[in-house]
C-alpha cells in the first residue's frame, strides 16, 4: 500500500482574544498531529466540538499552511465542507457544478463530460436548473455530495455531510464512497454519526483539544470517545 | 514501511524566492483565467439576473451621478467650463471603478471566504475577478460618451483608443494598493474602515467635480501639487478628459513621474505583501 497522504507534526493555533491569554487557556487549533494515509483508506476522526477536527481537514485541503510541520500527498485533493459551502444561492445547480468544478481545478471539458451523471446521482430533477437558494436543505447537500464525488479526487474530505439526504441518498452516497476508494482514492470523513463512522471507516483518530488521543481501530476509538464525553 | 512508498509524495507549501513573487502573481492569475471568468460571470449574473433593467444599471448609474454632481457643483461654485457635463462624468466613473476595485479587494479574503474555505487556489483570484468586473462595468458605461461626443460636437480620433487603457491602469493600480491591504483586514477590522473613510474623503481630493486646471490655477505647482499627485487617479482622469477635448492635459513632468512611481511601487509591494501573507491571513478571515 503506498501512502496517499503524510502529516508530521502539524500545529496550527488561532489567535486568542487579548483577555484570555494571561489566563494560560489552551489556545484553539491542533497541535503536533502525526498520521499517514494509505491508498484506499477512510480514516475518520471524531472528537467534541472544537477540538480541531476542521481544522485539521482545512490544513490537508492546503487552504492555509500550518503553524509548523508539514503535510505532503499524492494527487489531487478535494474538501467539502459542509452543507452549501462554496455554492452561490443566484447561480444554478448546473451553473454551481460548473464553478465548483473550476475551483477543483477541472476543466470546462471535464466538466461538460460529467455534468449529466451529476445531474442524475444528485436526483435534483428539474431543480438542476434553478436558483440553488430555492433549494431544501437535503437538496443542497445532495448536490455537494454529487459534485464533489464526481471529479474522483485522489483525496476526499468530507465534514459532515454525509449523513445527509434521505435513507436510498444516504445509501447510495455511501456506496459512492465506497467506488471511490476501490478506484484507489483515499477518505478523510469527520462527522459525530458513530454508527455511520463504523460502518464506513478502516481507522478511527479521536482527536481532542487540538491533540490526536488516539488513531486506531473503530471500536478502540468510539470506546474511548464515549469515556471521554462521560466524563 | 517501505522506502518507495514516499515516491511522488509532495508537500503542499514550499517556499519561494521572494522578488519572482509579482511575476508569479501574474503567472497564477494567468492560469486560472478560466476560473476568473467563471467567478465574473457569477458576479454578473447573482447582481442583474433578477434586476429588470439587467446591465442598463451599469450604464444608467454613473449617468445619474454625473447628473446629480454637475448640479451640486454648479449650486456651489458655478463653472462655465466647457463640457463640464462630460469632465463630470469621466471624472466620477473613473472613481467609481477605482474606489470599487479598491474596496472589494482589500475586503477579498474576508468577503470570498466561503470560496476558499474549501478550495485551494490562489488567493488573489477573488480580488482579480472583482478587478475585472469593474472594469468591464466601466468599458460598458463608456457607450454614455457617445451622446456627449455628438452633443458637444467632439472630433473622434485613434486616441480615443487609450481611454481603455487608462481604466485598465486605474484598475491595475486600485488592485494592487487593495491587496496590499487585504491580509492586514482580516486581523485589523479597523482597516475596512479607514478605507471606507478614505473613500468618502478622497471623492472630493480627487478631480471627480473639478479639474486639474483649476486646481492648477489655484494652488500653481508647488508643494501642494507634488502631494496631491500621489493620488493615482488624478492622471488617469486628466488625461482622458484631455483626450476627449483635444487639448494638453496640463500636469507637469514630475506629475507623471510621480504617478508612475506609485503605481510601480503599489504593484510590487501589492503582489509580494499578498503572496507572503494572504495564505496565513486566511486562518483569521
Amino acid at each position: 500500500m503506498r501512502t496517499a497522504l503524510r502529516c508530521e507534526g502539524v500545529t496550527l493555533s488561532y489567535p486568542l482574544p487579548k483577555r484570555f491569554q494571561k489566563m494560560d487557556a489552551t489556545s484553539a487549533g491542533i497541535s503536533n498531529i502525526s498520521f499517514e494515509l494509505r491508498e484506499g483508506e477512510v480514516l475518520g476522526i471524531i472528537g467534541k466540538n472544537g477540538s480541531g477536527k476542521s481544522t485539521l481537514l482545512k490544513l490537508l485541503a492546503g487552504i492555509f499552511p500550518p503553524d509548523e510541520g508539514t503535510i505532503s500527498l499524492r494527487g489531487s485533493v478535494s474538501l467539502l465542507a459542509g452543507v452549501g459551502v462554496g455554492f452561490n444561492g443566484e447561480l444554478t445547480g448546473r451553473e454551481n457544478c460548473y464553478l465548483y468544478g473550476a475551483l477543483m481545478g477541472r476543466s470546462t471539458a471535464q466538466i461538460d463530460a460529467l455534468i449529466d451523471e451529476i445531474w442524475a446521482f444528485s436526483e435534483l430533477e428539474h431543480f438542476f436548473d434553478r436558483p440553488f437558494r430555492m433549494f431544501s436543505a437535503g437538496m443542497k447537500s445532495r448536490l455537494g455530495i454529487s459534485v464533489a464525488t464526481a471529479f474522483q479526487p485522489e483525496i476526499l474530505l468530507i465534514d459532515e455531510v454525509l449523513g445527509v439526504g434521505d435513507a436510498s441518498f444516504r445509501e447510495r452516497s455511501k456506496k459512492r464512497v465506497r467506488d471511490l476508494i476501490d478506484g484507489s482514492g483515499s477518505v478523510v470523513i469527520v462527522s459525530h454519526s458513530l454508527s455511520l463512522m463504523s460502518g464506513i471507516c478502516d481507522r478511527i483518530m479521536l482527536m481532542h483539544q487540538g491533540e490526536c488521543m488516539l488513531i486506531g481501530a473503530p471500536e478502540d476509538a468510539i470506546q474511548a470517545y464515549s469515556e471521554i464525553t462521560s466524563q | 514501511m517501505n522506502e518507495d512508498s514516499d515516491e511522488g509524495l509532495t508537500p503542499l507549501w514550499q517556499g519561494g524566492g521572494r522578488l519572482s513573487t509579482p511575476f508569479r502573481t501574474v503567472q497564477q492569475l494567468w492560469q486560472e483565467r478560466n476560473l476568473i471568468r467563471l467567478l465574473v460571470k457569477r458576479d454578473f449574473t447573482s447582481r442583474y439576473r433578477r434586476a429588470g433593467l439587467g446591465l442598463g444599471w451599469a450604464i444608467l448609474e454613473p449617468l445619474l451621478l454625473a447628473a446629480v454632481y454637475t448640479f451640486i457643483f454648479q449650486i456651489l461654485v458655478g463653472t462655465d467650463r466647457f463640457a463640464y457635463p462630460l469632465m463630470v462624468f469621466i471624472g466620477a466613473m473613473f472613481w467609481r471603478l477605482f474606489s470599487t476595485v479598491l474596496s472589494a479587494s482589500s475586503n477579498s479574503l474576508i468577503s470570498s471566504r466561503n470560496l476558499f474555505q474549501f478550495a485551494r487556489v490562489p488567493k488573489a483570484i477573488f480580488s482579480a475577478s472583482s478587478a475585472v468586473m469593474a472594469f468591464q462595468m466601466a468599458l460598458l458605461s463608456m457607450v454614455s460618451i457617445f451622446p456627449f461626443i455628438w452633443w458637444y460636437e467632439l472630433e473622434l480620433s485613434w486616441s480615443y483608443l487609450l481611454i481603455p487603457v487608462w481604466l485598465a491602469i486605474t484598475a491595475l493600480v486600485a488592485w494592487a494598493t487593495g491587496i496590499l491591504l487585504a491580509p492586514m483586514a482580516t486581523r485589523v477590522p479597523d482597516i475596512m474602515h479607514a478605507i471606507r473613510f478614505v473613500l468618502r474623503i478622497g471623492f472630493f481630493l480627487s478631480p471627480v467635480m473639478w479639474t486639474y486646471d483649476m486646481f492648477g490655477k489655484r494652488f500653481g505647482d508647488g508643494w501642494l501639487a507634488a502631494i496631491v499627485q500621489c493620488n493615482p487617479t488624478i492622471v488617469p482622469i486628466t488625461e482622458v478628459r484631455s483626450i476627449l477635448l483635444s487639448e494638453p492635459t496640463g500636469i507637469p513632468a514630475e506629475g507623471y513621474l510621480i504617478f508612475a512611481l506609485v503605481s510601480f511601487l503599489s504593484v510590487i509591494l501589492g503582489s509580494i505583501v499578498f503572496e507572503s501573507h494572504a495564505h496565513k491571513a486566511v486562518v483569521y478571515a
